[in-house]
């Protein structure tokens, strides 16, 4: 052993030597001490062995950032180089195997981004606004959750809490006409609204001033895009237009259009002023009322205010709250799009459970994604050991390899990310038909979906390349290189059958929550309603009913029609009423319908007992009513005949039944059949329905357009089918529906995609046992049932986790509506057999290619 | 000797490269000056003096062939370049013609 150079000076030497230097200087270093050590001792060499070492280090400092010929760090680059070309071999020798992988797995991404996205936008409703936080609006809850209060509470309540930083008068209508020149447009949704609403709500001013755009009567603020389709490239600022031909308005702000997650929907605002005068300010409980929103103050406590309202009430209006008890809400202005209590609103709430469900199924299908990934990478890891055991052998750290898996992976996902993005572009114009949520692109590139993507990606990898580098990289070298490696030798084969299992479980899932959605759906859309629905169209009554009247009675092609306030599918009129004879003294709510005599038979109401409509004789006091079912159980009568000529009150007026029909479904099936009364009043006939002769509607309904405008020449013709309106009330689920089935559909196939390939490799590594079982007699069928039967094991198993977790979860969706299907066998039964067809058909290809294989072939070489 | 300043020691380390032409690396540099010149040098001297002669285009350096000796280690190798020749002769000319303007010297 020959004497060692001093520690300290070595130490000193590789803490200060930048590497491509260390190689040269050592050896330098060591033949002169060795030398030295000879010629003039050991201590003397030590003492020079330290000069010298100190002397470099000028030299190795200056050295040390200086790109020679020799980079800084050799290895690694040319290593990093390798595990390019390896990975890139791979992909390419494996082009099968490589394709499943990065298809399914940026199939799920761009599900998952897709899905981000639609959840993101549901979360964030109205959260945007500086003044969320603080913003509430406030309801009434009187017989029902009302979003809307009279208008004569905001003058009140700016008097009694003058603390309130923004009080807001926010008045919708859905649906206005305005007139441009000389052009005429009806457009869906506008308000009126007063100059505090642009404080509370910040929106995009294009041009005109925030603050006093709405303060003036008669002024009007535009969506961009409206002000585009009324006055082109011109300046529309200052132009006037013509509301409802009643209202001159002059323009006086342009903002952007709104955003898709606001639960405000409006194409233009007019000014409050502008109609205030001829609002009813004096009652409490008034039919017409409006959305009215408050700031308040930093660090005010909600509940302090809302403790003063029963005050506030009695002292603004006292009597009138004694007669008809009431309270006032403050509702958070971020819960308005989650809050389901309060039904009757423009843009309909979205319960947290579907929007927590849809998180969930992309969590699923990123997970199958992964899954796929995983099982594949184990099982090509394989055909990998002996590249594994020659890197091993030739001294690489296990780190290096997971690495080197973990960087395959990366490079996978980031192929799969690119394609993904590609697909997201693809599909993005198709959400708003499909989902009703508006996605544009540029939406991925605000830094937190970049953050979320980048999380989603970077949870994939670790949760896709972890598995395999830790498996790949645990083989021993010489067993690696010794033979071929079997499955066996993997020990991973429960893990591996454990995910599969989970896949399994998770499409069952998802299939029957699609089943369950759609059955849902099914009975939303064709479950007996209690009225009619084919051939009915729906419109304004216009200003002379009269003569319509008569031009509908001429008119061949109409079978029947009907003057009244509301069809059966409309739901805008209600009314108090009570029965102290029947022991009813609270006054509990009902619709009111106001109707002729045509309309229980238009619209194939089922009369149960007793009269339909008549027409009042002139001088009759006495109001004659047919009343639903659910009317005369309130009253306590279970038999519809019973209740024939009893009397009660609607508000103060009495009464007397004098007909009962059967339920009918007025409203969404969201809510229970409310009490109803039809009632003859030709005073408010707003709406016709007309019954159109089916073989020639479409001429009929230009024949009735050209009387209907020639009598009304200053609005414009409008109409609706009942089924239209009808599909119209269940779009929210139909929507839900569709995001189902689109995700669903993509989970199955990247579930059958994984299953694909992992019986293909399966077969490939399998080949010698099959040609041994060929020639000791087993028949091809017997095979073909080998390789199915492990795989319908797992489903099975799978199938009963699965069953018991979407009964769970698709129940808890269900309750949200008030008459919905139970969730019977049929639904697990389909569920099992399509999945049984779905592995039998995946894997037959391969198992029966394997299957058929000659055995000779297989085993010639070994 | 108008472009290049050639500094004393580089002179010398330059010169026992040329002398050692073929196996000079920076131990063998080392060794040769201290023979030669019988005084002791750094082996931090001898390398930053090969550096900036390299840096000048003087001798050019490849590292060798892996030896038994040294544990292994390679040697980067000098070589004077056929610049670093015509430098030294430049150099040894000029020193022959101040000797030679020496009065009565030879």
């Amino acid at each position: 052993m020959p004497d060692k150079p001093p520690r300290l000076a070595t130490r000193l030497l590789h803490w200060f030597c930048p590497p491509h230097l260390a190689e040269e200087l050592e050896g330098d270093l060591d033949e002169l001490f060795q030398q030295r050590i000879r010629e003039a001792g050991l201590r003397q060499a030590q003492w020079r062995y330290l000069r010298d070492v100190i002397s470099l280090v000028p030299l190795a400092l200056a050295q040390r950032n200086t790109d020679t010929v020799f980079s800084q760090k050799p290895t690694n680059t040319i290593m990093i180089r390798n595990y390019f070309k390896i990975a890139w071999r791979t992909l390419l020798h494996q082009k099968g195997y490589s394709l499943i992988n990065v298809t399914g797995l940026a199939l799920g991404l761009a599900a998952c981004i897709v899905i981000s996205l639609i959840v993101r936008n549901e979360l964030t409703y109205d959260s945007y606004h500086k003044k969320a936080d603080r913003t509430y609006r406030m309801t009434v809850h009187g017989l029902d959750y009302n979003p809307s209060v009279s208008f004569a509470v905001a003058p009140a309540f700016r008097t009694d809490f003058p603390e309130a930083e923004h009080v807001s008068q926010f008045f919708y209508r859905p649906e206005g006409m305005i007139k441009a020149g000389n052009q005429r447009f009806s457009e869906k949704g506008f308000a009126f609204a007063d100059s505090a609403f642009s404080q509370v709500f910040d929106f995009n001013w294009l041009a005109g001033d925030a603050k006093t755009a709405l303060t003036e009567p008669n002024t009007i603020v535009l969506t961009e895009s409206l002000a585009k389709k009324y006055f082109g490239d011109r300046n529309p600022m200052g132009q006037l237009l013509r509301l409802n031909n009643r209202l001159d308005l002059r323009v006086t702000g342009i903002i952007s259009d709104l955003p898709a997650n606001t639960h405000l929907r409006f194409n233009f605002l007019v000014s409050w002023e502008s109609v205030r005068k001829d609002m009813d300010m004096a009652h409490f409980w008034s039919i017409a009322g409006g959305s009215l929103y408050i700031v308040l103050p930093e660090h005010l406590n909600p509940e302090r205010i809302s403790a003063r309202f029963p005050a506030f009430l009695t002292k603004n209006w006292d009597e009138q709250i004694r007669q008809d008890k009431g309270m006032l809400l403050l509702q958070p202005l971020r819960e308005i799009h989650f809050d389901q209590r309060y039904l009757n609103q423009i843009t309909m709430p979205r319960s947290k459970e579907t929007i927590y469900g849809l998180a969930c199924v992309a969590l699923f299908i990123i997970l199958t994604a992964c899954i796929n990934f995983i099982n594949l990478a184990t099982a090509q890891a394989v055909r990998r050991s002996k590249e594994v055991g020659i890197r091993k052998t030739l001294g690489a750290y296990r780190r290096q390899l997971i690495g080197q898996a973990l960087g395959e992976t990366s490079m996978l996902v980031g192929i799969a990310a690119v394609l993904a993005l590609f697909f997201v572009r693809l599909f993005l114009p198709y959400a708003k038909d499909l989902l009703d949520i508006r996605l544009t692109f540029t939406q991925l590139g605000e830094p937190q979906v970049i953050a979320g993507i980048s999380g989603i990606l970077i949870a994939t990898i670790l949760l896709a390349g972890l598995y395999p580098g830790f498996v790949q990289s645990g083989f021993l070298p010489t067993k690696a290189l010794k033979s071929r490696m079997t499955n066996i030798h993997l020990g991973g084969l429960a893990v591996r059958k454990g995910l599969v299992m989970l896949q399994f479980a998770i499409t069952q899932v998802i299939i029957i929550g699609t089943l369950v959605v759609a059955s849902q759906m099914d009975f939303f859309m064709n479950q007996d309603l209690g009225y009619a629905k084919e051939a009915i169209v729906l419109l304004s009554a216009g200003d002379k009913p009269d003569v319509f009247l008569q031009k509908l009675r001429e008119n061949p092609g109409v079978q029947q029609f009907s003057f009244a306030s509301a069809a059966p599918s409309y739901n805008n009129n209600f009314a108090p009423f009570k029965s102290p004879e029947r022991g009813l003294h609270e006054n509990d709510v009902t619709e009111l319908k106001h109707v002729d005599e045509q309309y229980i038979s238009l619209h194939g109401l089922s009369l149960l007992a007793g009269d339909p409509i008549r027409k009042r004789a002139k001088g009759d006091t006495l109001y004659k009513v047919v009343v639903n079912q659910t009317l005369i159980r309130r009253l306590g009568f279970t038999d519809a005949a019973r209740a024939i000529g009893h009397r009660f009150f609607i508000g103060n007026q009495p009464v007397l039944i004098q007909g009962v029909v059967r339920d009918f479904q007025s409203e969404s099936k969201h809510k229970q059949v409310r009490p109803c009364i039809l009632v003859y009043n030709p005073g408010a006939f707003w709406q016709v329905s007309i019954k159109l002769h089916p073989q020639h509607m479409r001429e009929t309904l230009a024949e009735i357009e050209a009387d209907w405008v020639k009598l009304n020449p200053e609005y414009i013709f409008q109409y609706e089918f009942v089924d239209d309106h009808l599909a119209q009330l269940y779009t929210q689920e139909s929507n839900m529906y569709n995001a189902f089935r689109i995700f669903s559909a993509i989970s199955i196939l990247i579930g059958s995609l994984g299953l694909l390939g992992l019986v293909s490799l399966i077969a490939v590594q399998r080949t010698k046992e099959i040609g041994i079982r060929k020639v000791l007699g087993a028949s091809s069928g017997s095979i073909a049932v080998l390789f199915s039967r492990e795989f319908l094991v797992l489903m099975s198993i799978a199938f009963c986790v699965a069953a018991p977790l979407a009964w769970y979860g698709m129940s808890n969706w269900l309750r949200q509506y008030a008459y919905h299907i139970n969730i019977g066998p049929s639904i697990y039964l389909i569920t099992f057999f399509s999945m049984v067809i779905l592995v039998v058909v995946t894997i037959s290809y391969q198992s029966l290619k394997a299957a058929l294989m000659n055995p000779v072939k297989s085993l010639r070489s070994e | 000797m108008k472009g290049t300043y050639l500094g004393e020691f580089e002179e010398v380390v330059l010169l026992a490269v040329a002398i050692r032409s073929g196996d000079a690396y920076g131990a063998a540099v080392v060794n040769e000056i201290e023979q030669q010149m019988g005084r002791s040098v750094n082996l931090g001297a001898v390398h930053s003096a090969l550096n900036r002669l390299q840096e000048k285009g003087l001798v050019s350096s490849e590292m060798g062939g892996m030896t038994a000796e040294r544990g292994g280690r390679r040697k980067r190798l000098y070589t004077v370049t056929a610049y670093g020749r015509r430098v030294l002769e430049e150099v040894r000319q000029l020193r022959n013609q101040m000797w030679n303007a020496i009065p009565g010297f030879n």
